[in-house]
């Protein structure tokens, strides 16, 4: 049963996530990426680190991607604004570089020892607690708390922490050039010089930008 | 003969179905009240009536009855009317259903169709995380011929441990119905209004959150039961976190204001100033969805204010007292019987219905703000002091562990 | 009660002081002042009259909370009569002329030789209520104080030609009763 949900799940996943890069509806497939990383909440309540399901939600669909809808809201990109299509080869490269990544992460994670990540077995602990009449007090559960979560996170992983957040503020300084428009006289000289047809055009329109 | 059993898996999976259908009614059923009392609460502060036209007479009684048996109630008695107007909302219901659907020929059909759905979805999967009742425990007994095994059933619907979190993650995806709808209507009204809408909740989600966190680290737990026990243990029974943290509580409350888009904040929806809000080319049931989910959306955020603030479905410090052979604890410890439960249910119920009638009270005080002001109340005033007051309670909780005035 | 503006506080500019610029000392003020009002209505009477069950001629003064209709509304128009029951108009027209609605319709005829007083009076007076825009330039214009308008502004009717009045109809208009008067057949 647990199988066929994850399966189940997963084909979502990565259906939603085709999406996200085939839409050509920007609002399309932004909320297919919601849908991506929703199911990736999900498959963490399948291994029960509900905690981490709850930032994922909270912290991607929450207040990420309600950005990415607000910006795309405001933007009200029209067909004729969205770009070309980029060249095949550069298509060819991004198809390499996600394999990489897709394999330099597979390897990465399936190099862990099996049993660090596996769930203790704290059925018994409860029953046992239960069966004392301890109710009143729910059974701590260490595996998948907010305590081991932390203490994880602050302990063997702060280095990659603290590197991904380097590649955040990496990727925002990135954005920020990318998306800097140059200066508009700076644009404008250099189209009349470009050609004069573009000059006589900025005379009799207005120099729309 | 075999005995039939009845383990507690089959009785937990039993009680959730009835958990399920309990809490999503109780929100159906609250809604249309509600409005009820929002137009009344209106009309008498406003030194009007109110709807009371639409009436549930003695006289309406006679259709529940057979035909020979109508003449039984006299005429005179037939027209007194039980509670003026009280049909109003049901006679609101049939208009919005019997509308005809209206898709606006520039929608984007998927969205402008899934923007009822994704308002009303994630509050309805929220108010599952919503901790309603004291823990009920089935014992160990045998009730003709059938074998039922001690069962522990929390009350809520669902009793993951970080309930709390999960529940605040799930209804902060209701800005996507806003959105959704709002740009998918293909109009400019209610996409300036879904902006405005999306800015807005987003913004006071930072207030809310921490003034989340506090009470969350106050406590020490993210489950909600925990929670609410934790403020009934301390201060004999009045350790309730509005008197704990009465910042925090304050700031969750406003926060709480604009996540709902109610006044003084209802600026998605100011009906003087944009057409008409985000709604605004929706007809029929759909906008009766929107309309549910918003009501909806004030009832789990009341919800989560008992539960946080309001010490949930503790009464306070009461002596355990003797009904009908069943110990009625001071609704402190999960060990009573089902009174004991149906107590603390009715006492969550209450407090969470002072909450709404706060909410409704308040609408009709308060003037609106305008945006730049409902900007700078988000991000300047309750920003600031709310990651003061989670600085300060973060000092003292490793500072003095046991120490409750603040923590 | 209703009427009276005692809590309506002098307008002054935004204050500075740490209680204005927290709000909560005016939203607590404005809590209590609703809770009252809410009381208020609960208890003693509200604004509204019931109104096509109570008129708003029928109600008593406790139901009339908002006061007597002005009794120099401009409502629809009555045909003054002299100490002898007929009409005092001589039909000269000009009330019509006055008219800038265009909704006085008079056809003047000779009076009967036994009146003496006077040449004419009107046939046919007709007054298309539907049209008038209740200015009272006609009750201006009247050198004999022939036309007049009363408060009476419970009209409805249920078809137009009911709404172009004549003149029987204009005579025995009574803005005593505020109920509309159905045409004989």
């Amino acid at each position: 049963m647990s199988t066929f949900l994850v399966l189940l799940v997963g084909a979502l996943i990565v259906v939603a996530a085709l999406m996200t890069v085939t839409q050509r509806n920007p609002i399309h497939a932004a909320l297919s990426m919601l849908i991506a990383l929703g199911g990736v909440g999900a498959l963490m309540i399948g291994l029960k680190a509900h905690f981490l399901a709850a930032m994922q939600v909270l912290l991607y669909g929450g207040a990420i991607m309600v950005l990415f809808v607000f910006v795309i809201m405001l933007l009200t990109l029209r067909e004729d604004e969205l770009g070309p299509e980029p060249p095949s080869a550069t298509r060819l490269l991004a198809a390499v570089g996600a394999l990489a990544l897709t394999f330099i992460l597979f390897s990465a994670l399936s190099r862990r020892s099996d049993t660090e990540f596996r769930e203790p077995d704290n059925d018994a602990k409860i029953a046992a607690a239960e069966a004392k009449g301890d109710v009143r007090r729910r059974t701590k559960v260490y595996y998948g708390s907010t305590e081991h979560f932390a203490r994880v996170l602050y302990t063997d992983y702060a280095v990659p922490f603290e590197l991904i957040t380097v590649l955040v503020m990496a990727a925002v300084a990135g954005v920020i050039v990318l998306a800097r428009r140059p200066d508009s006289m700076t644009l404008e000289a250099t189209k009349l010089m470009a050609s004069p047809a573009a000059s006589r055009a900025a005379s009799a329109g207005g120099g729309a930008a | 003969m075999t005995e039939f059993v009845l383990t507690p898996g089959m009785i937990g999976f039993a009680a959730t179905i009835l958990k399920a259908l309990f809490v999503i009614g109780m929100a159906l059923q609250i809604v249309p009240g509600c409005i009820y009392f929002e137009r009344k609460i209106a009309a008498y502060v406003q030194h009007r009536i109110g709807p009371n036209r639409v009436n549930f007479t003695i006289g309406t009684l006679r259709y529940l009855m057979p035909e020979s048996m109508r003449d039984v109630i006299p005429e005179g008695l037939a027209r007194v009317k039980l509670i003026p107007g009280s049909l109003q909302p049901l006679a609101d219901a049939i208009k919005l259903a019997f509308k005809e659907e209206v898709i606006p020929e520039k929608a984007d059909k998927l969205l402008y169709n899934l923007g009822p759905m994704l308002t009303f979805i994630p509050v309805g999967t929220a108010l599952c995380f919503l901790p309603f009742g004291a823990t009920l425990i089935v014992p160990d007994a045998n009730l003709f011929g059938i074998e039922i095994q001690r069962t522990v059933i929390e009350m809520s619907v669902s009793n993951v441990v970080p309930g709390m979190l999960m529940l605040l993650a799930v209804s902060s995806l209701g800005v996507y119905g806003i959105a959704c709808g709002g740009w998918g209507s293909g109009s400019k009204y209610p996409l300036m209004a879904a902006v405005r809408a999306a800015a807005q909740m987003v913004s006071y989600e930072v207030p809310l959150g921490i003034a989340f966190l506090i009470a969350l680290a106050s406590v020490g737990s993210l489950d909600g039961q925990e929670i609410v026990r934790n403020q009934a243990e301390t201060w004999h029974g009045f350790g309730w976190l509005v008197f704990r943290q009465p910042l925090a509580a304050l700031i969750f409350l406003v926060a709480m204001f604009a996540e709902n888009n109610r006044l003084p904040f209802d600026l998605p929806e100011a009906e003087p100033e944009l057409v008409g809000g985000y709604h605004t080319e929706y007809t029929g049931l759909k906008f009766a969805i929107f309309f549910l989910g918003e009501y909806c959306a004030m009832i789990l955020m009341c919800g989560l204010f008992t539960t946080l603030f309001l010490g949930g479905w503790s009464l306070g410090p009461i002596e355990p007292v003797e009904v009908f052979g069943s110990t009625i604890e001071p609704l402190i410890t999960a060990e009573g019987g089902i009174l004991n439960v149906l107590l603390s249910v009715a006492v969550f119920t209450v407090k969470m219905l002072s909450v709404l009638l706060l909410q409704l009270w308040i609408r009709w005080t308060l003037p609106r703000f305008r945006y730049d002001q409902l900007m700078d109340l988000g991000w300047k005033v309750l920003t600031p002091l709310a990651l003061a007051n989670l600085a300060i309670t973060a000092i003292l909780i490793s500072k003095f562990p046991n120490f409750t005035f603040f923590a | 009660m209703a009427g009276s503006h005692d809590h309506v506080e002098e307008a002054l500019p935004p204050g500075k002081s740490f209680a204005d610029r927290v709000y909560l000392p005016a939203v607590m003020r404005g809590l209590k002042l609703t809770v009252q009002k809410f009381f208020g209505t609960v208890t003693d009477k509200h604004a509204t009259v019931q109104y096509p069950e109570v008129g708003i001629y029928d109600a008593s003064e406790a139901e009339r909370a908002i006061g007597h209709p002005n009794p120099r509304y401009r409502g629809e128009h009555i045909l003054v009569k002299d100490e002898q029951g007929r009409e005092k108009c001589v039909a000269c027209l000009l009330c019509m002329a006055a008219c800038p609605a265009l909704c006085i319709h008079i056809e003047p005829e000779p009076t009967p030789p036994e009146w003496g007083d006077r040449e004419r009076r009107p046939k046919v007076f007709e007054i298309d209520m539907l049209r008038c825009i209740y200015c009272g330039y006609c009750e201006e214009a009247c050198p004999c104080d022939a036309i007049r308008l009363t408060p009476k502004f419970y009209t409805p009717t249920t078809s137009r030609t009911e709404r172009v009045y004549d003149k029987e109809r204009l005579l025995e208009n009574n803005p005593a009763a505020q109920i509309p008067q159905r045409p004989a057949k």
